[in-house]
């Protein structure tokens, strides 16, 4: 892994197309900026991997069968 | 006689729901292009089949059609990608995971809903604003039989 010193203020670039803002150090947690283009998704990683996985287990064979579930309708 | 050229998804119709999400799925990227079911034979549940690649689909279910609240704001960013300027655009589904057909063990994913332009049929996984509110496994049916609200989870 790369590991880089930056003060606040300072950023790095990956690529031509990523930069990433140290825009605030606090005691135990920095505050950081993306700058990337749109296709880019930028996410917290702990929130990546639950979507990620919680998709991974939606896709299923088609036409597969489904729970039968009493639901009222909020907007019939 | 007034027409229109949105597709009413909420009425049957003989006609195919192409959409179109460019960036894939999080973490399923090559999964982008579906087509999402117009009438349910079981509602809640929507299928949207993958219409590339392997031959799968995924459960989708439209999450403010069975709870009591859940005030989808998305980011400026993703809005303009979708080019929604109206909320009423919007066709919000949130992915279904089933974990068995017990519906205790049927979840969806109200952190990061796909969220589709009406008009234009394009869509995107995107990250709700407010994240920590909701939940990515939220059990679709509580122990007293209704639909469970999603703020309880925020206690």
């Amino acid at each position: 892994m790369l590991v880089l010193s930056r003060r606040e203020g300072e950023s790095i670039m990956i690529g031509d197309a990523i930069e990433v803002v140290v825009t605030r150090i606090d005691h135990d947690s920095v505050k950081l900026g993306v700058i990337a283009p749109r296709q880019m998704a930028v996410f917290r990683h702990e929130i990546y991997r639950k979507i990620s996985e919680s998709n991974r287990v939606a896709v299923r064979p088609p036409s597969a069968a489904l729970p039968a579930i009493q639901l009222p309708k909020r907007n019939p | 006689m007034v027409s229109s050229d949105v597709p009413q998804l909420s009425v049957p119709s003989s006609e195919k729901i192409i959409i179109s999400i460019p960036f894939g799925l999080i973490g399923l990227p090559e999964l982008t292009r579906f087509e999402l079911e117009s009438v349910s034979d079981s509602w809640p549940f929507r299928r949207l089949r993958v219409l590339d690649g392997d031959s799968v689909e995924i459960i989708v279910v439209e999450p403010q059609s069975v709870l009591e609240s859940y005030p989808l704001e998305i980011t400026d960013e993703d809005a303009q990608t979708l080019g929604l300027e109206d909320g009423g655009d919007a066709l919000v589904l949130s992915v279904v995971a089933i974990h068995s057909m017990d519906p205790q063990f049927v979840t969806m994913n109200l952190v990061g809903p796909i969220v589709v332009n009406r008009k234009t049929l394009l869509g995107k996984q995107v990250i709700v604003e407010h994240s920590e509110r909701y939940s990515v496994a939220h059990v679709l049916v509580d122990m007293r039989g209704g639909a469970s609200s999603p703020s309880e989870e925020a206690q």
